[in-house]
C-alpha cells in the first residue's frame, strides 16, 4: 500500500501541496517523507525536509553541553558545523543552536540528542514544530533568493554553512548554505504555520528558473 | 511622408519581421524593435502629443523620452513615452489631452487667450467670488493627468530583486563600456546597465569623425568584449531611477524593480540634448540632432526632405552630414558661433557644399499643417529685435545641436555639487559624493578619446576602491554649450518649458513678481515640475532667471533633484506583494467542513461553520451546551518560562501570585503595562518549579514575549524565555460530553473528574502523541484544552472527531466562542478593554494580588486606584425583540453625559435575549438599573445592568 502523510501523527506542514503536486511517499521514522515527484528533477528544486525530525538547544549551558554530547559547535555566531554523517549544528547565538540531521541520514541520532536534553540551563526548543525546514537546491538559488531576501547570498560572501537570520520572502527565517550532494543549496527554516504560504511562495519565485517540487530522492 | 533607409540605418529593426498596430484608430506599419514613435516616424507622423496647456502640436525632441512631448494613451496605462513602448502587432495606441481628435484638437484655441494665462495665473484665479471653484473644478480636473486611468485594468505581476556587485557602471557609451571593462579587467564583480536595448550609448549613432566609422568599430570591439567578459553581468533597456544610501541604486527593467548594492557607482550617463529658445520652438519636425541621428542609425527613418541644422558646436555639422547620406537635402547649417573651429566635419559640410551661416540667430519657426515649414534666420545680434528681418529658408525638419546638459540625477541624488559653469556655459558636476565615479560627457564636454581615458581611469579606480576624482578640465575638448541660445519674440511663444508653455516671458516674471531664486521660481511657475522634470528646460531656467536677476550665473544651482529619476510605475514599487499567512495545521479541515473562515491578526480561524451564520453560530452554541464541541484554539501564543528564577519573575510580570501555584495547576494570568492598564491576559500551568507555560492572547503574543525580554534585559533573573507560539497547537474539547469523547482515545492521562479537576493541568499522551492539558472554562463548560506538538494536531483533531462521532461532536469557531464566553461574561482583552483600562474599571479586581511587593504596573495601579473611578465594565441585557441590536461602541448615554460605551453584545441563544458587556458610570451599576444606548441613526435602547456571569453563575457546569 503506498505511503501517505495521513497514515503518521505527525504530518508535514504542507502536505497537501505535495499531494497536489503528485508526490510519492516513503516512511522516515514517524512520517511521511515526499520522495519524488512525476516530472524529471528540476535544476531549480524546493524539497520539504520538514517532516523529518531536528531540535534545537537554548540556555547559558546549551552549547557546552552540546559539545560535550560530542556535536561539532562552531565557533562563532551565525556559522554551522557538520557532523560526520552530513548533520549539522547551526549555531544562532552565544546561547542558542539548532540541529539538523543530514535530509538522507541520522535523524534518530537527532532524536536521541533531543531526548536527553537535561534541562537546568540547557533547555529544548521544538523546533521540528516551530520551524518549517526546506531546502533549496540548484546553481539557481542566489538569483531565486535575491527576489526574496535582502542579505548578499553569493557565495563569495555567503560560503557554505554561513547562516543569516534574515526575512525571506517576509518572513523570519534561518537560511544556511549548504552543499546538496554536488550542487548548491540553502537550508530555509521558518514558522512552520506560514509553512504553505512560504512553500507557494519560493514556488512562485523559483517559476522563472523552471524550478519546482524535488523529491528527497532526487538531491543527490 | 518620411521613408525608411535601407539597411545599414536601422540597426535595431527586423525587417523580417514587419508588424501592425494601431494609432488613432489608423494602421501603422513598423518592424520588430521600432517603437511607437520610430514606427509613426516612419511613416511620417510627427504629430503624437499635444502640449498641456495651450494643446499646441507637439512631436519627439530628444527621440529618448527626456522630453514629454509624446505622451501617448496604452488600454492599460496612461502618460507612457513614445520612444518608450515598443512596437507590438496589434497594440492600441492613442493619443491623449486633446479634445476633438489629436490631428483636429479644438483646444488649439486656449493659445489664443494666451495673455489670460499668466505665469501662477492659477494662484490667483478660481477662488473668487466665493464659490466659483465649484465651477471650475471640473474643467481643470478633466485637463489634469493627460491620460486616463483604466481602473478595470487587470494586476499585472511585477516583483523585485536584490542584486549585489563591486561596481556599477550606468551608462555604456564609450565612457561606460571603458570604465566597466577597467573595473571588470581589475577583478571586480560589475554590473553595466544600458537603459536602450543594444549596448554602446552615442557610439551607436553619432557621427564623432567626417567619415563616420570611429563609433560604430569602437562599439563593435568594446561592446563585443564587455558581453563576454566573465566579470560583468549587463542589465539592458534598464532604467536607474535613483541611488539611495550607500550605493543602492534602483533599476527598472521590464517588469522587475531590482535594488542594486554597489560598492563603486561609475556614472556614464552622458548628456541631455536641449533645445534652442525661439518663437515656435516646438512645432514637430524641430529635434535635437542626436535624436534625429538615433532615428536615422537604430531605426532606419528618414526623417525628413529637406532640414536645416541649427548648431553651435561641431556635432551639428555630424547631424548634417549624417543627413545628406541618408538623402535628406540639407538647406543650411545655421552656427550660432562666429566661427566653427576647427572640426573636420564642418570641413566635410562645407565640401559638400552645404550653405553655412554663421554668427546667426533664429527669429521664428514657420508653422505649416501643425508641423515646422520654415525657419527665419538673420545675424544674430539682430535676431531678438522686433520684427527682424531675415532669411526664410523652406524645411520639414529642424536639428538643433546648440548644447546639452549632463545627465546628473544619479548624482545629485547622492549628494554631489552640481552648478553653473561659465567654463562650460552649462551646470557642471563641481564635487562627487563618496563612493561616485564619473566619466565621459557627464563630468563635462569631452571628446570620444577622453572619454574613453576617463573611463579606464574611472573604472579602475572604482575597483580599486580609491577615492573618486572629477576628471581633470584641461581633457575637456568636446561640443560646447552657446552660453545664451535664447531668442525672444514680440510674440512669445519661445517655449522654455514644453511640459508647461511656459515661456521667456512666463519666466522673467516670475522673478519680477519677486521669486528671486530658482527654487522659489520653480514653484510658482511651474518650471520643470511637469513630466519631464525639467530635463530639457532647466538649463536655460536657470540662465533666465539669473539673467533677470541681474546676477552672474556662475554657480547657479538647479533646482533639487530628487528620485525618481524619471517616473515610476507604482506596480513596479509595490512589486509582488509578501504578505504571509498562517495556517493552523487544522485549516484543511475546517475548509473541509465548510467553515467560513476569518482573518485574526496573521492567521486564518473558522468564523463559523456553514455559509449562514445565525444558523451556524446557534447550532455550534447549543452543541457546547448540551453535547460537545471542538474548536481549534492554536493562535493561542504560548510561552516557556524556565529557570530557577521563573516563578519570580512570573510574579513580577502579571498580576497574580504565582509562588504557591502547584505543579500541575493553571491560574488565570493577568498583565499589565507600566500605566497599570491591562494588556493581556491567558492561562499559565505549572510543570515544576523551575517551569511554567503560559499562554496569551492571539493578537498580543508577540507583545508579550518582546515585554518578557525588555523586563528581563533589566531584571537579570535566572530565566530563559521562549516563544513557542508556532510550535504548539491547541484544541479545546467542550461540553457535557467532552470527557467521554476525550476518554475514548487511547491515554496515559486519567481524565476523570476526581484524578483531574477543574483548573488542574496535566501532560502525557493522547492517541499516542505527546499533550499538555489544562481543564480551563473560557465558554463555561467541562473541558479540556489540549496543546500538542502541530505537527500532530491535525491526527489529534481526527482521532477527537472520529472519537466523539456518535455523540454527534461539532466543531464550532470563533463566532461561537464569542457567545460562549459572553454568556459566562468573561471579557476579551482588546475588545472589553482599551489601552487605559485598569483591572477595577474591568472588574478584574479579584485578579491583582495586592499582598505582592511589585508587578508591572503596580506602583500606577495603586496611583490611579486613590482616584474615584470613572467607569466600570458591567453585564447587561435587552428585550428579546429588540431589533436592531446596538453594535459595539454604541454610547451609553445619560441624559446629555455619555458615561460609557457597549464593548460586547451578542444574542444569547441559551437565554434566548440579548446580552452584552458595556462601560457605565461606576455610581449606577446595581443589577436591574436600567441605562440608555444609543443605537444606529441615534435611536435610544433601554437596557438594564445585570449581573455576569449570566449563564450558569455558580459554575458548576465547567466543574463537572
Amino acid at each position: 500500500m503506498a505511503v501517505t502523510p495521513e497514515h503518521f501523527n505527525r504530518r508535514s506542514f504542507i502536505y497537501p501541496r505535495l499531494i497536489e503536486a503528485g508526490a510519492e511517499f516513503a516512511e522516515v521514522i514517524d512520517a511521511a517523507v515526499a520522495t519524488r515527484y512525476p516530472h524529471d528533477a528540476p535544476a531549480l528544486g524546493l524539497v520539504d525536509l520538514s517532516p523529518l525530525p531536528r531540535t534545537g538547544i537554548k540556555g547559558p549551558r546549551a552549547l557546552e553541553w552540546l559539545a560535550a554530547q560530542g556535536w561539532p559547535v562552531p565557533e562563532d555566531n551565525n556559522q554551522a558545523a557538520h557532523t560526520e554523517s552530513g548533520g549539522m549544528v547551526l549555531r544562532l547565538g552565544n546561547r542558542e543552536a539548532f540541529v539538523l540531521p543530514a535530509p538522507r541520514g541520522d535523524g534518530e541520532t537527532v532524536h536521541t540528542l533531543e531526548q536527553s536534553i537535561p534541562g537546568d540551563g540547557v533547555w529544548h526548543m521544538p523546533r521540528r514544530d516551530s520551524h518549517a525546514w526546506f531546502l533549496l537546491r540548484g546553481e539557481a538559488g542566489v538569483d531565486c533568493m535575491a527576489k526574496l531576501c535582502g542579505v548578499d547570498l553569493r557565495e563569495a560572501q555567503f560560503p557554505r554553512g554561513a547562516i543569516a537570520q534574515t526575512s525571506v520572502a517576509r518572513l523570519n527565517t534561518i537560511v544556511c548554505r549548504d552543499m546538496a550532494g554536488a550542487t548548491p543549496g540553502f537550508h530555509l527554516l521558518a514558522d512552520s504555520a506560514s509553512a504553505i504560504w512560504f512553500w507557494d511562495a519560493l514556488l512562485d519565485a523559483m517559476q522563472e528558473f523552471d524550478g519546482g517540487p524535488l523529491g528527497i530522492h532526487e538531491i543527490d | 511622408m518620411n521613408e525608411r533607409l535601407p539597411a545599414p540605418w536601422g540597426s535595431l529593426l527586423d525587417r523580417e519581421q514587419p508588424l501592425t498596430f494601431t494609432f488613432e484608430g489608423e494602421r501603422v506599419g513598423g518592424y520588430v524593435g521600432d517603437t511607437v514613435s520610430s514606427a509613426l516616424l516612419g511613416r511620417g507622423t510627427w504629430l503624437q502629443g499635444r502640449s498641456f496647456k495651450y494643446h499646441r502640436p507637439r512631436g519627439p525632441f530628444t527621440l529618448v523620452g527626456d522630453d514629454a512631448s509624446c505622451l501617448v494613451q496604452l488600454p492599460e496605462e496612461p502618460n507612457c513615452p513614445a520612444e518608450h513602448i515598443a512596437a507590438e502587432e496589434g497594440l492600441t495606441v492613442k493619443g491623449q489631452h486633446y479634445s476633438g481628435s489629436l490631428k483636429r484638437d479644438r483646444a488649439r484655441f486656449m493659445e489664443k487667450f494666451s495673455r489670460f494665462f499668466f505665469v501662477g495665473f492659477y494662484y490667483r484665479a478660481f477662488y473668487r467670488p466665493r464659490g466659483i471653484w465649484d465651477y471650475w473644478e471640473k474643467f481643470i480636473r478633466r485637463a489634469a493627468g493627460l491620460g486616463s486611468v483604466n481602473t478595470n485594468t487587470a494586476h499585472r505581476y511585477r516583483d523585485k530583486q536584490y542584486a549585489f556587485c563591486d561596481v556599477a557602471v550606468v551608462g555604456s557609451g564609450a565612457a561606460g563600456l571603458s570604465a566597466a571593462l577597467a573595473a571588470a579587467d581589475s577583478g571586480a564583480d560589475t554590473v553595466l546597465i544600458e537603459r536602450e536595448p543594444v549596448l554602446g550609448g552615442g557610439l551607436n549613432y553619432h557621427r564623432f569623425d567626417a567619415e563616420g566609422s570611429s563609433g560604430p568599430a569602437l562599439r563593435a570591439e568594446m561592446a563585443e568584449r564587455a558581453e563576454r567578459h566573465e566579470h560583468i553581468r549587463v542589465y539592458r533597456e534598464t532604467q536607474c531611477t535613483g541611488r539611495f544610501g550607500e550605493n543602492l541604486l534602483a533599476l527598472v527593467h521590464g517588469n522587475r524593480m531590482t535594488k542594486l548594492r554597489a560598492g563603486r557607482v561609475v556614472v556614464a550617463t552622458g548628456v541631455i540634448s536641449q533645445p534652442a529658445v525661439f518663437h515656435y520652438n516646438d512645432l514637430p519636425g524641430i529635434a535635437a540632432g542626436s535624436g534625429v541621428q538615433r532615428l536615422m542609425r537604430q531605426y532606419g527613418v528618414k526623417p525628413g526632405r529637406r532640414a536645416v541644422c541649427v548648431t553651435a558646436n561641431g556635432d551639428g555639422y555630424g547631424v548634417a552630414l549624417d543627413l545628406a547620406d541618408a538623402g535628406v537635402e540639407v538647406a543650411a547649417v545655421v552656427d550660432l558661433r562666429e566661427r566653427s573651429g576647427s572640426d573636420a566635419r564642418a570641413d566635410a559640410v562645407r565640401e559638400r557644399g552645404i550653405a553655412v551661416h554663421p554668427d546667426s540667430g533664429i527669429v521664428h519657426a514657420i508653422e505649416r499643417d501643425q508641423h515646422v515649414a520654415g525657419l527665419r534666420i538673420t545675424r544674430r545680434r539682430q535676431a531678438e529685435r522686433s520684427g527682424a528681418p531675415g532669411t526664410d529658408i523652406e524645411c520639414d525638419l529642424v536639428t538643433v545641436d546648440v548644447g546639452a546638459t549632463p545627465a546628473i540625477s544619479l548624482i545629485a541624488h547622492a549628494g554631489g555639487d552640481v552648478s553653473y559653469s561659465n567654463e562650460t556655459h552649462g551646470l557642471t558636476v563641481r564635487e562627487l559624493p563618496p563612493g561616485m565615479h564619473v566619466a565621459g560627457s557627464v563630468a563635462g564636454p569631452c571628446s570620444l578619446r577622453a572619454a574613453q581615458a576617463e573611463g579606464e581611469a574611472a573604472g579602475r579606480a572604482a575597483a580599486a576602491g580609491g577615492p573618486a576624482a572629477l576628471p581633470v578640465p584641461a581633457e575637456r575638448d568636446g561640443p560646447c554649450n552657446d552660453p545664451w541660445p535664447i531668442f525672444a519674440h514680440p510674440k512669445g511663444k519661445e517655449f522654455i518649458d514644453f511640459d508647461e508653455d511656459l515661456t521667456i516671458a512666463d519666466l522673467r516674471n516670475a522673478v519680477r513678481e519677486g521669486f528671486d531664486s530658482i527654487e522659489l521660481v520653480k514653484r510658482f511657475s511651474t518650471v520643470g515640475m511637469g513630466p519631464s522634470q525639467g530635463r530639457t528646460a532647466a538649463v536655460n531656467a536657470v540662465r533666465i532667471t539669473a539673467d533677470q536677476l541681474g546676477e552672474t550665473v556662475e554657480g547657479a544651482r538647479a533646482s533639487t533633484n530628487r528620485p525618481p529619476a524619471i517616473p515610476e510605475r507604482f506596480g513596479h514599487l509595490a512589486g509582488r506583494g509578501f504578505d504571509p499567512v498562517r495556517y493552523t495545521p487544522m485549516h484543511q479541515r475546517h475548509v473541509e467542513a465548510g467553515a467560513t473562515m476569518m482573518v485574526a491578526g496573521a492567521w486564518m480561524r473558522p468564523a463559523y461553520y456553514g455559509r449562514d451564520r445565525g444558523t451556524a453560530v446557534r447550532e455550534e452554541v447549543r452543541a457546547v451546551r448540551e453535547n460537545v464541541g471542538l474548536i481549534d484554539v492554536t493562535t493561542l501564543g504560548g510561552l516557556e518560562i524556565r529557570g530557577s528564577d521563573a516563578v519570580e519573575f512570573m510574579n513580577r510580570m502579571y498580576t497574580f501570585a504565582y509562588r504557591k501555584q502547584p505543579v500541575n495547576r493553571s491560574r488565570y494570568l493577568l498583565m499589565t503595562d507600566d500605566t497599570g492598564s491591562i494588556v493581556d491576559d491567558g492561562v499559565s500551568a505549572r510543570w515544576a518549579d523551575d517551569h511554567f507555560y503560559v499562554t496569551a492572547t492571539t493578537g498580543g503574543v508577540d507583545s508579550v514575549y518582546r515585554r518578557m525580554l525588555w523586563w528581563n534585559a533589566q531584571w537579570r533573573l535566572d530565566v530563559d524565555i521562549a516563544n513557542v507560539t508556532g510550535a504548539w497547537a491547541g484544541i479545546n474539547i467542550a461540553g457535557p460530553n467532552a470527557r467521554a469523547v476525550i476518554e475514548k482515545l487511547d491515554t496515559d492521562i486519567d481524565f476523570s473528574a476526581e484524578a483531574f479537576p477543574y483548573i488542574e493541568a496535566r501532560s502525557g499522551h493522547l492517541a499516542d502523541i505527546p499533550v499538555r492539558v489544562l481543564r480551563v472554562g473560557f465558554v463555561g463548560e467541562l473541558g479540556y484544552e489540549i496543546h500538542c506538538p502541530i505537527g500532530c494536531a491535525e491526527a489529534l483533531w481526527d482521532r477527537l472527531m472520529e472519537a466523539g462521532r456518535e455523540h454527534g461532536i461539532q466543531p464550532f469557531g470563533v463566532e461561537a466562542q464569542r457567545v460562549l464566553r459572553l454568556e459566562k461574561g468573561h471579557i476579551i482583552i482588546g475588545q472589553d478593554t482599551d489601552n487605559l483600562t485598569h483591572p477595577e474599571e474591568a472588574a478584574m479586581g479579584w485578579a491583582v494580588q495586592r499582598k505582592k511587593p511589585f508587578f508591572v504596573g503596580f506602583p500606577a495601579l495603586k496611583a490611579r486606584e486613590s482616584q474615584p473611578l470613572t467607569r466600570r465594565l458591567v453585564g447587561f441585557r435587552l428585550p428579546a425583540d429588540t431589533d436592531p441590536l446596538p453594535e459595539e461602541c454604541h454610547l451609553v448615554i445619560d441624559g446629555d453625559r455619555i458615561t460609557g460605551r457597549v464593548t460586547s453584545i451578542e444574542y444569547s441563544p441559551t437565554l434566548n435575549y440579548p446580552i452584552g458587556l458595556a462601560f457605565v458610570d461606576p455610581g449606577h451599576t446595581e443589577p436591574g438599573t436600567p441605562f440608555s444606548i444609543k443605537g444606529s441613526g441615534g435611536t435610544m435602547i433601554e437596557a438594564e445592568i445585570c449581573s455576569a456571569p449570566f449563564f450558569d453563575p455558580d459554575n458548576e457546569r465547567q466543574n463537572l
